[in-house]
């Protein structure tokens, strides 16, 4: 009986924890939702309304005539290869830096963060210079270019601390068995590691998604991103907030899909059990 | 020759005679071959003769419109087809409505234009990137006007006398004298040599509830209270403060005053009013920073004294929360630039709409208006020159201006404001027109963005009571003559 | 780069030297992909804004064009430029508290979420919500809620009866905490979804056998737990740290830097000087001193975790 008071007790008290949190999470960006639907007058009551006719104009005026339409297009471009490139190209060697020793492996390894450190606006000029030169400016590829870099170390460290955490016995067991290293990588690591490959594909998407300051200097107006164009409602003329409440809450939407999605890999990592039954 | 008001400018080229009477002005008219008369965008030409006289006054009532397209020779669909212009601007309402009137100049040039909007920030980084970096990927630009000194002494942009003379590419209509005389001195002229057209522009001025200061009631206890009757609206400070006290009320949530008192250009934006004012300047004849100087301190006092009055959290006002602050009926009086009216006299917005009106700035030692513009330049590297001054020509002829106008872009043509749809709009006559000839910039000398940005931090400061505003000032005064003596 | 002892975790159990001699020609094919994007743009630039810094450079006024001027730039940044030293200061101030306050709570939260209750998903997505809002987005938003006149979360602390002449981001005490509330809201789902991740990863059998033992909830946590996860967490405070250094976008859309100078982060300063004041050889002075800065605080970071390391060891 006490158990059971007791699992009540504690079951109770996570929820509510949980739902504190959560109502706090979630609190602004409904509010923005409820905002998007409102018009001026009712956005802008004190007291706060909180029952009102809703509108669309908002979302009118800022996906149909103002043509957010197609930089949702050019930010779900973006954002996607950047995240592919990134994984592909950080993720092996993350690998190498969690299991392989080489020499001077942790200069490297260091050299990869500080490209993170590096204060984006130090690399603006001169990779708009560079970009320019190469012809690539105001394309998608220059912003995808420049979001791989900065995510690239995101990548090899976080999934650097991922690999580490599975154990070694399992891998060895494999390579023991007669696995190449290339197979084990494939077929025991990058599976066990799928929590992290999810959290770190998350990562990559959101930075690469929400990131302003290169995609508004490098992708100028045919690559211009959802976000570039928001700051563009805050104008001389006044503040578009029913606008920028609108696309504040489309430009969320695909990014929550693909993180529910993704959720699917935050599963619990294999047992010993597997390994040595 | 045109009317404004009860005046009668004759005009040709640049000169200017005013208030001819009307006798004269027929004599006038026998000596001259033939004279243009604008009749709110009509433009008619008439042989010289008495008839003409008549002709005059007849079309000036009836209005008739007749449709006369004048452009340039070089205006030939041939010579410019195939030629892609690209332009960047600031994202503002104008820019837009500019977009919508493009096709237009498409058709009767051959040539098309490419816009790229950004909010200011932006504009002015991508702006300098590509001059600074020679990308050369815009050929016509529209920048604030203070970057003017800027862009010259870097080399960025050309002058355009050449292209103003070529007759091949002047517009017959043209009329320099036509723009007003403060915008244009403020966007295009840098040391004597002619740059660019004004493209937008805005003003600053008083803006006030009329029907909260014309109530009877509130006049005769403001009158006891303080021993006279305010003046609608206040004509100078101690009048203003006076009012804003009265009428600030938090447990009626209204306050007297809106201030624009973020850590934003709007701030500086509108101090400078009080500034100039109260007699002040940024710099002297000669140039020299005085930024410290009594009238300049005083002014910044004064500026303090009234944040009392103000919402709470004025300190992360810019132009936009006073607009709102308006709408919702919570402040009484602001200074407050004249574009953003539209935002208050729109009923689906406002719950104020249509009981506003617009005054001058209260003077101390002279009037002031904070005038704002943004001008047309043309990039030295730019790979369609005469493509773009014929570009730049014709979004500030005179029907373009007008037709802007009524959309409510502030236009640079003195003409524009005789359109009678024009006048409608409320705030445009004759409080902006008014304004609009006072005219106060702002230095467009290259070192003008530092300034500016730590004038900001030297008025936030004394805001926040962290410096006195004689320190605040004896700071930035030093930091001036650091900036200017390098 | 000097040489890092021990610059990121050996476990013990890498020691052995088997793994380490196979396959190092692969490896090295691992690694070339990376190096050849990181070094052939991230370098070039880097060496740009290395000579920048040595020069008068300015996009706005005549006389500076890029002349060399040695370390004039450093000599006038470090020296002569109070404000400089004041951003730098709020900068490590705002990191400090907010990367400890989100490790924290990052750290419950996920402790919370990786109970096996019914709706742990529905949950985890709904706290994970800020993180995925554009810095503009959340900048616009945070400014909206908290005006003080029209905003719902300033109405709120009205009601409770805590009056503020200012408002919450108008005024010089209550700004900076403000900007890092926001902060804290908004990355604290980062912090905690790395570490769901890793919980979720963790063998069952250590914990299982400790509870067998008869260890209590808190001691499994301690003892078993939090030193398996050590990896992430480090990585965690590592990554979270230099994304805090280079916040920008939502604090100058919220404040601007001000008011007066009480939110103005070190890299809204750098913004200032390059892309208002225009003098790019100044600004390029001091992003480098500020990466040299985060440079020498990662270098304590690993050497205080090394410590620790060297006498703890993995249980």
């Amino acid at each position: 009986m006490k158990e059971r008071t007791r699992k009540i007790i504690r079951l109770t008290l996570i929820y509510i924890a949980l739902s504190t949190i959560a109502f706090v999470a979630i609190f602004p960006y409904m509010w923005m939702v409820l905002t998007s639907f409102k018009t001026r007058i009712d956005a802008f009551a004190v007291p706060p309304v909180w029952f009102f006719k809703p509108v669309v104009d908002h979302y009118l005026e800022a996906f149909v005539n103002k043509g957010f339409l197609q930089n949702f297009v050019n930010s779900l471009i973006i954002s996607l290869s950047t995240t592919v490139f990134s994984l592909i190209i950080g993720v092996p060697s993350a690998y190498a830096f969690a299991r392989y020793k080489l020499y001077g492996d942790h200069h490297i390894f260091f050299y990869i963060l500080t490209t993170r450190m590096a204060p984006p606006i130090t690399i603006a000029l001169p990779l708009y210079l560079l970009m320019a030169r190469a012809g690539f400016l105001n394309t998608h590829f220059a912003i995808i270019v420049a979001h791989t870099i900065f995510n690239l170390a995101l990548v090899v460290w976080l999934m650097q601390g991922f690999f580490k955490m599975i154990p070694k016995e399992i891998e060895e067991a494999a390579l023991i068995d007669g696995c190449s290293t290339l197979r084990t990588f494939f077929e025991i690591s990058l599976p066990l590691a799928s929590g992290g490959l999810a959290a770190t594909a998350i990562f990559c998407i959101i930075m690469s998604w929400n990131e302003f300051l290169f995609a508004m200097i490098l992708g100028g107006y045919q690559a211009a991103t959802l976000t570039v164009a928001i700051p563009g409602l805050v104008t001389t003329r006044g503040t578009y907030w029913g606008q920028i409440a609108a696309a504040g809450t489309i430009i969320t939407i695909p990014i929550l899909i693909f993180s529910l999605v993704v959720q699917k890999h935050l599963v619990r990592g294999l047992t010993f059990g597997a390994i040595e039954g | 020759m045109r009317r404004v008001g009860r005046s009668i400018y004759l005009g040709k080229g640049k000169t200017f005679q005013k208030r001819e009477s009307v006798g004269k002005l027929i004599s006038l008219l026998e000596q001259k071959e033939k004279c243009e008369i604008i009749n709110g965008g009509v433009i008619m030409r008439l042989k010289m003769s008495r008839i003409v006289v008549v002709g005059f006054m007849i079309a000036f009532l009836v209005g008739c419109f007749a449709p006369a397209e004048a452009v340039p020779p070089a205006f030939t669909e041939k010579t410019y087809k195939g030629v892609t212009l690209r332009f960047i601007a600031e994202a503002v309402p104008p820019t837009e409505a500019l977009i919508k009137l493009l096709p237009k100049f498409e058709k009767v040039s051959g040539m098309k234009v490419i816009v790229e909007q950004y909010p200011y920030d932006h504009v002015v980084e991508k702006t300098m990137m590509d001059l600074a970096g020679k990308t050369r990927i815009y050929d016509v630009l529209s920048v604030p006007y203070e970057y003017l000194g800027q862009l010259v002494e870097m080399g960025y942009i050309m002058p355009i006398k050449k292209f103003m003379k070529d007759p091949e590419l002047r517009d017959p209509e043209i009329d320099v004298a036509d723009y007003i005389e403060g915008m244009w001195k403020a966007s295009a002229e840098w040391k004597g040599k002619l740059y660019g057209f004004p493209s937008n522009s805005c003003i600053m001025f008083v803006w006030y509830r009329r029907d909260l200061l014309e109530d009877p009631v509130e006049r005769e206890t403001f009158k006891e209270k303080y021993g006279y009757y305010y003046s609608i609206p206040p004509t100078n400070w101690i009048e203003y403060r006076d009012v804003a006290e009265f009428f600030t009320r938090p447990e009626e949530r209204l306050y007297g005053v809106a201030l624009q008192a973020k850590r934003h250009t709007a701030l500086t934006c509108e101090w400078m009013n009080y500034m100039w004012s109260f007699g002040g300047s940024v710099l002297d004849e000669e140039g020299n920073p005085v930024i410290n100087s009594p009238e300049n301190v005083e002014a910044l006092e004064y500026f303090v004294s009234l944040l009392p009055f103000a919402p709470p959290g004025s300190t992360t006002y810019t132009w936009d929360e006073v607009t709102t602050a308006f709408q919702k009926g919570r402040v009484v009086m602001a200074i407050q630039w004249n574009d953003q009216a539209f935002g208050v006299e729109d009923p689906a917005k406002s719950e104020v709409a249509g009981k506003m009106s617009y005054g001058p700035v209260p003077v101390k030692k002279q009037p002031a208006a904070h005038f704002g513009a943004w001008s047309y330049f043309i990039p030295k590297l730019s790979k369609h020159p005469e493509a773009a001054y014929l570009f730049m020509q014709w979004a500030t002829s005179k029907k373009v201006q007008i037709e802007l106008a009524r959309i409510g872009m502030v236009p640079s043509r003195s003409s524009s404001f005789l359109d009678p749809e024009v006048r409608k709009i409320p705030f445009f006559y004759p409080a902006t027109l008014a304004a609009l000839e006072i005219s106060n910039y702002r230095p467009r000398i290259p070192e003008w963005p530092e300034m500016e940005s730590k004038m900001q931090l030297a008025i936030s400061q004394a805001l926040a009571g962290e410096k006195t505003s004689k320190e605040a000032l004896d700071w930035l005064q030093k930091e001036y003559l650091k900036i200017l003596g390098k | 780069m000097k040489s890092n002892k021990g610059g990121f975790f050996i476990p013990p159990c890498c020691k052995k030297r088997s793994m380490e001699k196979r396959g190092s020609a692969k490896l090295f094919l691992f690694h070339l992909p990376t190096m050849i994007t990181l070094m052939a743009i991230t370098l070039v630039p880097f060496l740009f804004a290395l000579n920048l810094s040595f020069r008068a450079y300015s996009l706005a006024l005549p006389g500076y064009e890029g002349q060399f001027i040695g370390l004039d730039n450093f000599r006038e940044l470090l020296n002569e430029d109070p404000l400089f030293w004041k951003s730098i200061l709020i900068t490590l101030r705002f990191i400090l508290v907010v990367v400890t306050v989100e490790l924290s709570l990052g750290l419950g939260i996920a402790t919370l979420l990786n109970q096996k209750i019914w709706g742990r998903r529905f949950f985890t997505s709904i706290i994970i919500v800020p993180m995925m809002i554009a810095p503009v987005v959340v900048g616009l938003i945070w400014r909206f809620l908290l005006n003080a006149e029209f905003g719902i979360v300033s109405y709120a602390i009205k009601e409770l009866g805590v009056y503020l002449e200012r408002g919450l981001l108008g005024s010089v005490n209550t700004a900076l905490p403000t900007v890092m509330f926001i902060d804290v809201w908004q990355w604290t789902p980062f912090m905690t979804l790395i570490l769901l991740a890793g919980l979720r990863a963790l063998p069952i059998e250590p914990v299982e056998a400790a509870q067998i033992d008869g260890a209590s909830g808190l001691q499994i946590f301690y003892y078993i737990t939090l030193p398996l996860i050590k990896p992430l967490i480090f990585v965690a405070i590592l990554l979270r740290s230099i994304d805090s250094f280079k916040l920008f976008d939502t604090v100058f859309i919220l404040t601007g830097g001000g008011p007066a100078f009480a939110t103005e982060l070190a890299s809204i300063y750098a913004y200032r000087i390059n892309f208002k004041y225009w003098n790019m050889g100044y600004g390029s002075a001091m992003v480098l001193i500020l990466f040299l800065i985060v440079l020498i605080c990662i270098e304590f970071f690993f050497f205080f975790t090394q410590r620790e390391k060297l006498h703890k060891g993995v249980s």
